[in-house]
């Protein structure tokens, strides 16, 4: 996640010089979005991915319809049953809730966690990076060098910081997220925008009298949104692993709520008689945290014209 | 290269500079007043206006964050609430200890990611990549706090073969062995986002450069391959190997914390869970700063490292 030379951390540049309709703008970037959906769908397995990580997005959001149990529901006859317990697909917890009810019931908590900062953070990156890229000057290293300081924090440890200063709490733990996220986000707009900003055919939108709104909206937008998804739909999948962790330090939602991060903590002191408890949650955000990334680099892939030479 | 390095640190010490106002900032963003903040509900109405005085709370904002640098920048984080000692003692052998931990991650990370890189991105697309591209994908998302209690489950409670928790046996001698046998669980936990990010970031590298003029030229020439990786492009590899690996210590901190409070591994991530959970705020700045610091010098050290090895660097 640190600045790199990583092709994904640079995101994907699009050539608009080598299409003839560039200038036209919405003809060009109509058929871009329509070849890279193509190319996308041809990806089997980033489309497996999406098609996972909206089916479970999907499940939790019918919750009350789906699941088989109320999530706090207890039956201290069945504490601690192990996967397959009949009526019980994936067991029952230390206080006696099935499993699977918690975990499709965990997800209206767990996703939104992990979701809304990536998507707030990404919306304000934007605004963020354009500013900076796109004016320059004292404005660009106003923002610029205020992303710098926040970057001097470890991820994680700014996240706990500002969660543990604010006290626990779902809001919170989403805040420090979004907060943690914007640097990051931040820095991949700009670059992009500083790029585009020294192409010939900007130059030439400027010369022929090109307002700055449409030489923000219709040649710089275009090319900074590619990597700006890119990186957002793979940052997100990390999004869950942290925002998870928060909760499972007990800085997040807290107790009896149901959740992926609370779940696995939950299970921690029974860990030698009945490992499901912990380690069923812990695998749900590993398939959510891994499609992100293959859905990802599907994209990064589908995007980015130069991607078949590699 | 001195006028690289002179600029570099000027940019670090003005990262630092805003790193600590953005800590200082954090205490003042707590609900209510810092001075009851610092020493908690049950401190005396004496005890209260005695440090507000000490702090400059009566004073402008500015006199007060230039007091609170004055002390830091002598190593004075204040004290403690829940431990009622001055933070630098608590955190001072605490480092030491994630110290410790972070080496072990990385003695994991590095060569077993290296080594997976490297021979991705030789035998670009071969059986091999994918495999290590699936390996990389899987460290890359797996919670390190399930890792760690999975690794428990299995090695510790199952097998028996390594310790649940701590550095030191209690009835042990406390020798360098037991310290090792403690160090194994919570170093694999660690070591998997490093680990991934750099074999994803060593394939990237070794690519570009393996499509390089000069190894076109050394092929060309008749060299024989093995001289071609070794001497030309994996020399030339060097210097980038060396930046990807210093950059991976604000993942080992972060995923340090986990597994510290899982193993409950006395470091720093473990002091800063403990004052975040007791609202311990001296601490959680002390903490928070000690661990940044640590990054930006870790950063520092990889970017001097990189110029020194590769000119090219030092031009831009």
């Amino acid at each position: 996640m640190n600045a790199s030379p990583d092709h994904s951390l640079s995101g994907p540049r699009i050539q608009p010089d080598t299409a003839p309709m560039a200038l036209g703008g919405r003809v060009h970037q109509r058929s871009l979005w329509g070849q890279a959906w193509r190319a996308f769908r041809r990806d089997r397995i980033a489309v497996v991915a999406l098609v996972l990580i909206v089916l479970i997005a999907v499940t939790a959001a019918l919750a009350p319809v789906v699941s088989p149990y109320p999530p706090n529901q207890a039956n201290n006859r069945l504490r601690l049953a192990s996967i397959g317990t009949d009526g019980h697909p994936l067991g029952l917890d230390e206080q006696g809730r099935d499993i699977l009810s918690r975990i499709i019931w965990g997800g209206r908590v767990s996703l939104p966690t992990a979701l809304l900062p990536t998507a707030i953070a990404a919306v304000t990156s934007l605004v963020l990076g354009l500013a900076a890229g796109f004016y320059g000057g004292l404005l660009s290293g106003l923002i610029m060098r205020t992303m710098d300081v926040f970057f001097a924090f470890p991820v994680v440890i700014l996240a706990i910081g500002i969660a543990g200063i604010l006290g626990p709490s779902l809001t919170n733990v989403m805040l420090s997220l979004t907060i943690v996220l914007v640097p990051y986000i931040t820095r991949i707009v700009y670059a992009a925008t500083v790029e585009v900003g020294g192409r010939d055919y900007l130059e030439a939108a400027r010369a022929s009298g090109a307002t700055a709104a449409r030489q923000m909206f219709v040649h710089i937008l275009p090319n900074v949104l590619p990597p700006l998804i890119v990186y957002s739909t793979t940052i997100a999948g990390l999004m869950v692993v942290y925002g998870s962790g928060l909760s499972f330090l007990g800085l997040g939602v807290q107790p009896p709520t149901a959740d992926w991060g609370v779940m696995s903590s939950s299970g921690r002191d029974v860990l030698s008689v009945a490992p499901h408890i912990s380690t069923i949650p812990g695998i749900m955000i590993l398939v959510v945290a891994l499609s992100f990334n293959l859905v990802g680099d599907g994209l990064r892939d589908a995007l980015d014209p130069r991607s078949h030479i590699r | 290269m001195w006028r690289y390095v002179v600029r570099r640190l000027l940019a670090a010490i003005g990262v630092l500079i805003g790193a600590s106002f953005l800590v200082f900032l954090g205490m003042r963003l707590v609900p209510g007043d810092p001075a009851t903040a610092i020493l908690g509900s049950r401190a005396t109405p004496e005890a209260l206006a005695a440090l507000r005085e000490e702090l400059g709370l009566n004073r402008p904002f500015y006199v007060q964050y230039l007091i609170w640098l004055g002390k830091m920048v002598q190593g004075d984080f204040g004290t403690s609430i829940a431990l009622t000692v001055p933070v630098t003692k608590v955190l001072i052998p605490k480092f030491w200890n994630t110290l410790i931990l972070g080496a072990g991650a990385l003695a994991i990370a590095v060569p077993i990611g290296t080594v997976i890189g490297v021979l991705s991105g030789y035998w670009q697309l071969s059986l091999f990549d994918r495999a290590g591209q699936i390996f990389a994908l899987f460290g890359a998302s797996v919670p390190q706090f399930w890792l760690a209690l999975v690794l428990v489950a299995v090695f510790s409670l199952n097998l028996g073969w390594f310790p649940v928790s701590g550095m030191y046996d209690m009835r042990g001698d406390g020798g360098r062995f037991d310290l090792l046998r403690h160090l194994v669980l919570p170093a694999v936990a660690t070591s998997t986002i490093p680990m991934a990010v750099i074999a994803r970031l060593v394939r990237a590298s070794i690519i570009e450069i393996m499509h390089q003029d000069y190894v076109r030229t050394a092929r060309a020439k008749g060299l024989r391959e093995r001289r071609v990786v070794f001497g030309h492009a994996l020399r030339n590899a060097l210097p980038q190997f060396i930046n990807i690996t210093a950059l991976q210590v604000g993942f080992l901190l972060s995923g340090a914390l986990f597994t510290e409070v899982i193993f409950s591994w006395p470091g720093i991530g473990q002091a800063l869970y403990n004052a975040v959970v007791a609202r311990d705020v001296p601490m959680v700045q002390g903490a928070v700063f000690v661990t940044t610091l640590v990054f930006v010098l870790a950063n520092l050290a990889a970017d001097m490292a990189q110029a020194a090895l590769d000119p090219k660097t030092r031009a831009t």
